[in-house]
């Protein structure tokens, strides 16, 4: 448990070359706010050396030589649950990798070929204890995006023709399509044509989906539009 | 669990258009977004994808809508964020009583950060539990930790809220550093923690943050005199709080409060300890299993070589190993990867390869016992560093090569070691202060399997078989993230045993 009230960021860099080490640091302690505190190649090193060096911070290595960092990590989060760790990974991760590590404590994942000012972003992000998950990060396994825009209920009833209004209409009521059948004066036939229609036309998988739809278009406007 | 390779379904309900624009703009490409520009658009959609939808995020200029309270009233655990122009104290220390946000951004928000939560929220990111506090019981009452700089209205509050019968036990600090001490002292008890913002030192939120990283489940209200809205907004998204109680201070109001406050940590500590409770169950059948398969696939051969009992003897030494507890993780990782099958298959490949090459290898004789005990003591003093090893040599140098691996996995050499011969017995033990460190084990809750733990245990298990098949004696010591090992190889007769 620390007190800082500068608020900077008291640095442990654990990796096993340290030629990396260097690279990093070079570019990382020219930021006022971090102050590199403790720095080791090893996992047992590492948690021997936390509680004197009671960094805030501690960016550790997947693969150590005498541990995996993951493991580190969860020792060091039993020493100290308030430290904050960023696991640099060799290469992407899987998403359920990904959630593995957060599940362990891990605020960050950064990639060690990533830029040098995700690291920053990362180290930024997480001074607080926050999780921080790099939009990279995530879409390792890209998703197909879609916006949806909720279209004015009006607008959508819109789209269907008078007649298939009007069993939309009666569809919500509870009324059996039978039933409709005979007060149309049509066929079952054509009033389940005219109710797959519906659906399809308004992007509804199910029945329900419909009648709630033609009951908030009742709150919404069903005075006004005068269908009934 | 969700599926993971999904993108995170947004509902974001905005007044401008040109708001929803910049969202689009800005989040098209992370998220499925659902775009509603009424309430009652919004809701239907809420209905229709219920717990699809993984976050709500709400961009209005004035009148905030009852939109999150009615997303957090249908999922409780869906994410509730607030964008917004210029929000006033009121509303926020409102919305908090409603429970109805969890974050809230000013405009121009930071497209990272609110990324990272959806994302963070998508993936169901839980408070890691905290092994020291989870299974602790509290018999008498709980504790309730005012902090303030002012002495005098902290201590008059406190017997204000002892007159009111507060549900809790009132305890009270001058500052931050006081407030940890208590905390620490406190630990098992603890239920709800009520800080001033402005105090020398840590201020109040900071303080707060800081608890929350320790123990997620201390409800944290934070109380100010000023009014200091991006105060509060960072409260909100950095430390979570509950409530922000404006000073000056009303022992009723506060009291109530405290009633409600101590609910909520019940509650979300109930849930903690049953989930943890589920969590070990779950593991032990993982363990079983583990065990289960491992001597399906070494019980045959180790018991040929070393003895009935002795995969055995070796699995219940492993697991008086006290390593970290299971976690989500842990099961996660144990459950949806192909761990547990590559653990059984390599580990036992490890072994029986070892075992290969002890079997072929010739039994002690006077002469290489005498030699073997020569070779030890000079590597125990120091005096070589190095043996040489080769399939002619007998079961010993077997022991030496375990012996060696398993020191070196904890980063020890052979000084570690003790040596002694009594009456022709052998007796070697790692010293007491000189442990073999395991973190993590074959029964251990893994997150991965690491080549070095699988060398460590594959040579102790070694160790233990040539042991028993020379008919000598092995015992491991399983302490804390370590154990200790002490061997006494069999005494040959005094006739002819070089020792005696």
């Amino acid at each position: 448990m620390s007190l800082n009230p500068a608020n900077n960021i008291r640095l442990f860099l654990t990796m096993t070359q340290r030629i990396y080490r260097d690279v990093l640091l070079h570019d990382l302690i020219n930021q006022e706010d971090i102050d590199l505190v403790g720095e080791s190649s090893s996992g047992s090193e590492t948690l021997s050396l936390l509680s004197a060096c009671s960094p805030t911070t501690l960016i550790i290595e997947e693969n150590l030589k005498d541990n995996d960092g993951l493991t580190i990590s969860e020792m060091a989060l039993e020493q100290n649950p308030s430290l904050t760790i960023i696991l640099l990974v060799d290469s992407d991760i899987s998403h359920n990798r990904l959630s593995i590590y957060h599940d362990s404590g891990i605020k960050s994942v950064v990639s060690k070929t990533q830029a040098i000012h995700d690291l920053s972003r990362a180290l930024n992000y997480t001074r607080s204890g926050q999780v921080y998950i790099d939009a990279e990060r995530y879409r390792l396994i890209p998703g197909q995006a879609t916006v949806k825009e909720a279209r004015g209920n009006i607008e959508k009833l819109n789209l269907l023709s008078d007649r298939e209004q009007q069993v939309a209409m009666l569809i919500a009521q509870r009324m059996p399509v039978m039933e409709i059948a005979t007060q149309l004066g049509v066929s079952y036939k054509t009033i389940h044509t005219h109710k797959e229609r519906v659906l399809t036309k308004l992007d509804f998988r199910r029945l329900p989906e419909l009648i709630l739809f033609m009951k908030r278009l009742k709150i919404q406007k069903l005075q006004e539009s005068n269908l009934l | 669990m969700n599926s993971k390779n999904e993108l995170p379904l947004v509902l974001y309900r905005f007044d401008q258009p040109s708001a929803r624009d910049e969202f689009i703009h800005s989040f098209g490409n992370d998220f499925e977004l659902l775009l509603c520009e009424s309430d009652i658009e919004a809701q239907a959609e809420l209905e229709k994808y219920g717990q699809k939808i993984s976050a709500v995020l709400v961009e209005q200029d004035t009148n905030y809508s009852s939109l999150l309270e009615l997303s957090k009233a249908l999922d409780p655990h869906r994410m509730c964020i607030l964008i917004h122009n210029n929000i006033g104290l009121n509303e926020v220390v409102s919305l908090l009583e409603q429970g109805a946000i969890d974050k809230c951004f000013a405009k121009p928000y930071d497209c990272h950060v609110i990324r990272s939560e959806i994302y963070a929220a998508h993936m169901k990111v839980q408070p890691r539990f905290q092994a020291g506090t989870r299974e602790s019981r509290v018999d008498t009452r709980y504790h309730a930790l005012i902090v303030d700089d002012e002495p005098l209205a902290t201590h008059y509050l406190k017997k204000q809220l002892d007159k009111l019968n507060c549900p809790c036990e009132v305890i009270v600090a001058d500052d931050a550093v006081e407030a940890l001490a208590l905390f620490r002292q406190y630990r098992d008890s603890l239920a709800l923690v009520i800080s001033d913002q402005r105090m020398p030192g840590m201020l109040g939120n900071q303080l707060l943050t800081e608890i929350l990283n320790h123990n997620p489940n201390i409800i944290r209200i934070l109380t100010s005199a000023y009014e200091e809205v991006d105060v509060a907004l960072n409260a909100v998204n950095e430390g979570q709080i509950f409530r922000y109680i404006r000073k000056p201070w009303n022992a009723e109001k506060i009291c109530s409060c405290i009633e409600t406050a101590l609910a909520e940590f019940l509650s979300k500590k109930g849930q903690m300890v049953e989930q943890q409770s589920l969590l070990d169950k779950q593991f032990q059948q993982i363990v079983l299993n583990r065990e289960i398969a491992l001597f399906e696939c070494l019980g045959n051969e180790v018991d040929a070589y070393a003895g009935k009992g002795s995969l055995q003897y070796f699995f219940d030494s492993l697991m008086d190993v006290q390593t970290l507890p299971p976690t989500l993780s842990s099961l996660r990782v144990s459950e949806e990867s192909s761990l547990e099958r590559e653990l059984v298959s390599v580990f036992s490949h490890a072994v029986l390869t070892k075992l290969t090459k002890a079997s072929k290898q010739a039994e002690f004789t006077k002469a290489n016992l005498l030699r073997f005990y020569e070779i030890l003591s000079e590597l125990v003093q120091g005096t070589v560093t190095q043996f040489i090893t080769s399939n002619e040599d007998p079961v010993g140098a077997e022991i030496l090569t375990s012996l060696q691996q398993l020191l070196e996995s904890s980063g020890l050499g052979f000084g570690a070691l003790e040596l002694a011969h009594k009456n022709g017995v052998v007796m070697i033990k790692t010293k007491i202060d000189k442990g073999i460190s395991t973190f993590k084990h074959i029964f251990s809750a893994l997150t991965r399997l690491t080549p070095q733990m699988i060398e460590q245990q594959s040579s102790t298990l070694m160790l233990v078989l040539v042991v028993r098949h020379l008919g000598g004696n092995i015992v491991i010591k399983g302490g804390k993230q370590e154990f200790l090992i002490s061997i006494s190889l069999p005494s040959m007769g005094s006739q002819n045993n070089p020792l005696c």
